[in-house]
């Protein structure tokens, strides 16, 4: 029953938060010069032409009016076509979003497997020339920027070996998967460089703890020991840091996606905002919070999950 | 005396500790023997080298200690010469330990009942580990066992997590338990009835046991023979009665001093000057001697050797002055 208060509770909680999301997005898309009319008519338009692009987009009617209308979509789901590509938002979202979360998906994936084993080996030898290896080379991947990292596999992997195809998403699934791959292990070096230092940190701490020598002074297995005593617990904050890097990969997509012209929502959002579509971006931005809130939410009930000391309250 | 089973035999002990500016020795020539069903006391301040000698029997020792010398004999087997996989046969089955500090002893994301199943056979079935878990969660009085065996370590208070750390050492019933310091971060009500429950489940299932502590009156009760560590050396061993009534060392002689007594209510409470020595900077001569109201030029330069008291095989002290020692003891009151 406390945990369905909670959740309850945390979805209410999300209420102010779109609002205030609304708002942002709504003024903040309209504080930007441009006018997407004349984005749409070309500069050589007459002012008539022009006027009457407006009145057909709904843009001659007062700024609060419009921003109900938005409002009253919010509710509905429904945010009627886009400006520029004349197609409806829901589905072009729904469309993108398959290659976006797909994108995020594989990264985690890719995250785990690199971080988990490395941060792990990494905290069983830290004070070992091995451990201070890793975690330089780690540090690396935590300063310099994604978009640099994705050119060079780009120009290395693409461009020179051919092992992967150059901003192309392919029609079948394995071509879907083999355009995922750069971009992914490009988002994924990052965050488990990140994820990485957690885990080595926490093997360190654990083997701190008397219970691992408890464990080792009852005769249990070392591959008892690793599982239910050391990584079960330098699981759960690891897990946490991942999942909240989930939402900034959601977030990093559009750099991702443009380096590696993927057609996910990152992309299309960074052209809809070049073009001014007001629909499509203010569309968009309101699904994605509503995403990261979720996402957010399934994080702490993960964590309670997985860590009895943690109550949902 | 021969009849009496001897389960553990250390002999000439040395644990260094490999650090950077060379190896320091924390556990230097420490021989002692425990009978089978007695409780044998390790005694001596922090850094004594007691709880290193703990974890040097079951091979616990953290990076950078290492057992460099000696053997450890438990039931004709030397433990030093024991493969990790020999090891693991020994420890839990034949020896177990319990640590001082329950909280970060217990697995805070396992029940306590399967922390304490994990260590049954394997052919057992769960309704039979899940009994059994019980009867052992009931033995060391943890009330209302069946219901506390899913319960996690953070759902116990200070007392209870001893009692459950206590059942899940038990659970391979080992013939010899080390107890490294099981009562000193517990109140001292909760210390009470934790040593009452050792001294039990001692008698009552014949375990032997090694108790380090720093508390003397712990000891007192529950000890059958007692040895005095310090700076990794034994200074003093003998029955726990002779070793309180008749100390012979003057560092034991100073620790019983330091214990307030009813006796010696109103007077100032005596405390021994300056500090034990740094395991890299031992001194030359006897390790004590900086500290000792006896120490003369001999025991600056020369470490004395442990030698018997009035000819009593039993009763072994490590002091150029054990003569004048016999004398002072006449005037201890404990």
């Amino acid at each position: 029953m406390d945990e369905f208060t909670y959740i309850l509770k945390r979805i209410l909680q999300m209420i102010p938060v779109l609002l205030i999301v609304t708002l942002a997005i709504f003024f903040g898309m309209r504080m930007i010069p441009g006018d997407p009319a004349l984005l749409l008519v070309g500069n050589r338009a007459s002012d008539e032409t022009i006027a009457a692009m407006r009145a057909k987009l709904g843009l001659d009617q007062p700024l609060i009016t419009q921003y109900l209308l938005f409002l009253r979509s919010c509710l509905t789901f429904d945010f009627g076509n886009s400006l520029t590509l004349k197609a409806p938002v829901t589905e072009l979202f729904r469309q993108k979003a398959v290659v976006t979360v797909s994108l995020t998906l594989m990264t985690i994936l890719f995250a785990v497997l690199i971080s988990v084993p490395l941060g792990y080996y990494a905290g069983l030898h830290h004070d070992q020339p091995a451990g201070a290896v890793i975690n330089s080379i780690s540090l690396v991947f935590v300063s310099v920027p994604e978009f640099l990292i994705g050119l060079l596999l780009l120009l290395v992997f693409a461009l020179k070996l051919h092992w992967f195809p150059v901003g192309d998403w392919g029609h079948t699934l394995p071509e879907h998967i083999r355009s995922l791959i750069l971009p992914s292990l490009t988002g994924a070096l990052m965050t488990s460089s990140l994820v990485m230092r957690n885990i080595s940190d926490n093997v360190v701490k654990v083997l701190s703890y008397d219970y691992v020598d408890f464990a080792r002074s009852k005769g249990l297995s070392e591959k008892r020991i690793r599982n239910s005593y050391i990584l079960r617990n330098v699981m759960i904050p690891a897990v946490t840091l991942l999942a909240m890097r989930m939402t900034y990969m959601l977030a990093g997509s559009i750099v991702i996606e443009s380096v590696f012209a993927l057609p996910g929502i990152g992309q299309m959002m960074l052209n809809a905002i070049l073009s001014r579509d007001y629909s499509l971006v203010q569309a968009t931005v309101y699904l994605f919070a509503i995403i990261v809130l979720v996402m957010n939410l399934l994080t702490d009930i993960s964590y309670s999950l997985l860590d009895p000391r943690v109550k949902l309250k | 005396m021969s009849e009496i089973e001897r389960i553990l035999d250390v002999r000439h002990l040395k644990t260094d500790f490999f650090l950077e500016n060379g190896p320091v020795t924390a556990v230097n020539d420490v021989s002692f023997h425990v009978n089978k069903g007695e409780t044998f006391g390790l005694i001596g301040e922090s850094g004594s080298g007691k709880s290193v000698t703990l974890r040097s029997i079951l091979r616990l020792l953290r990076k950078p200690g290492k057992v460099v010398g000696g053997q450890i004999i438990y039931k004709e087997r030397d433990l030093c010469r024991l493969s990790e996989q020999e090891m693991r046969g020994i420890r839990g089955r034949e020896i177990g330990m319990i640590f001082q500090e329950p909280m970060t002893t217990l697995n805070p994301v396992q029940t306590i009942g399967s922390q304490i199943m994990e260590s049954f056979k394997k052919s057992m079935t769960k309704e039979e580990k899940e009994k059994r878990a019980v009867e052992l969660m009931q033995l060391v009085g943890i009330p209302s066992a069946e219901e506390r065996l899913r319960s996690y370590a953070h759902q116990f208070s200070g007392g209870m997590r001893q009692r459950a750390m206590i059942a899940i050492a038990l659970a391979s019933e080992p013939s010899l338990l080390l107890a490294d310091e099981p009562t000193t971060a517990l109140d001292v009500t909760i210390q009470d009835q934790i040593i009452r429950l050792l001294r039990k489940l001692q008698r009552d299932l014949g375990m032997s046991m090694i108790l380090v502590t720093h508390d003397l009156g712990v000891a007192s009760e529950i000890c059958d023979r007692i040895a005095v560590m310090y700076g990794g050396r034994i200074m003093e061993q003998a029955p726990a009665e002779e070793i309180f009534t008749h100390p012979k060392h003057p560092y034991t002689y100073d620790l019983m001093r330091s214990v307030p007594s009813m006796e010696r209510k109103g007077s100032e409470l005596y405390s021994i000057e300056g500090t034990p020595p740094s395991l890299d900077n031992m001194p030359a001569g006897c390790p004590f001697a900086p500290r000792c109201e006896l120490a003369d030029d001999r025991c600056r330069e020369d470490a004395p050797e442990l030698t018997s008291v009035n000819g009593e095989e039993e009763h072994i002290a490590r002091c150029w002055h054990i003569d004048r020692l016999i004398e002072q003891a006449k005037y201890l009151k404990v």
